[in-house]
């Protein structure tokens, strides 16, 4: 998290510093380039127009780029969250399947819910103009609410999953896993 | 909806559990039939009841879709889509996979 804000900052920096030396040279090299002491009014003017509208790009870019990536730190934080609940899952899963207990079918729903809202949350992220990684986030949505169709029917509350259902909730839980990971790699991609 | 139809609100987190079960009764406490049976089914027991039921979904802990078909989808194999689709309106703000679902499994109803 340091790291990040210190990297925006910096791009800030560096925005705001080149934003006010482009705006001198322009000036500068454009009106008067042998006499930097001696200035018209007119030129005092232009010089004082480019530095502010300078200042307020490099500050809007640089305002920018930090809720970018701020943005993008608490998406990346949600799918970390949602790969350690589908881990969970499949722990829960597996339980109830082999083990019988009725204690991981009661945590399971509360499981799937918690999930369902991270997904759809992250369904609802419209301003980041990444179409790659919105495509991804759907099926990672789409996959989720399966889950929830296929767990949470009768079987779950008699502790006892039909053998093919068993296996299209294990192969959709496994490539959920790696769907998640190729959100992580699409949130960067530009 | 009729300007005149009286208008019943039905929080399940609030009115009835925030922790719904399964399907039926014998499957344990607080099934889709029980919600069914003891907060929907009174409104359509009257032909002529006109009565809008909005049940909300949100802030329970979470719904088997056991208990959701057997509410919704129950109620409209009883009393005919049509009419339940007329008088029942579900709201979730928070999960709209529950209503989407919800919904679903009234229209499926034959």
């Amino acid at each position: 998290m340091k790291t990040q804000n210190k990297n925006n900052t910096s791009v800030f920096i560096l925005i705001f510093i080149g934003g006010l030396l482009i705006g001198f040279i322009i000036s500068f090299s454009i009106n008067n380039p042998l006499n930097y002491f001696y200035l018209k009014f007119s030129e005092i003017i232009q010089v004082a127009t480019t530095l502010v509208v300078g200042i307020y790009v490099s500050y809007y870019l640089g305002n920018k780029i930090t809720n970018l990536g701020k943005q993008k730190e608490i998406i990346l934080n949600s799918i970390n969250k949602l790969e350690n609940q589908t881990e969970k899952l499949q722990t829960y899963f597996l339980n109830i399947v082999y083990n019988k207990n009725k204690k991981a079918s009661s945590s399971i729903i509360s499981l799937l819910d918690n999930m369902i809202a991270l997904s759809e949350t992250l369904l609802n992220i419209k301003n980041l103009n990444n179409h790659i990684f919105l495509e991804s986030i759907e099926v990672v949505n789409d996959k989720v609410s399966s889950l929830w169709d296929y767990i949470t029917g009768d079987e779950l509350n008699n502790l006892n999953y039909k053998e093919d259902n068993i296996e299209k909730i294990k192969e959709t839980i496994h490539s959920l896993k790696s769907d998640l990971h190729n959100c992580k790699i699409n949130l960067f991609i530009k | 909806m009729d300007a005149s139809s009286k208008i019943i609100k039905i929080s399940i987190a609030g009115d009835f559990s925030l922790t719904p079960g399964a399907r039926y009764r014998s499957d344990g406490p607080k099934s889709g039939e029980e919600f069914r049976e003891d907060f929907l089914e009174k409104y359509f027991k009257d032909p002529s009841d006109d009565t809008i039921i909005e049940v909300f979904l949100d802030d329970v802990r979470g719904y088997t879709t056991s208990f959701l078909e057997e509410a919704f989808g129950g109620l409209a194999r009883k009393y005919g889509k049509e009419v339940v689709k007329k008088r029942i309106k579900i709201i979730s703000k928070k999960r709209l996979l529950y209503k989407e679902k919800a919904e679903q499994y009234i229209e499926n109803t034959k």
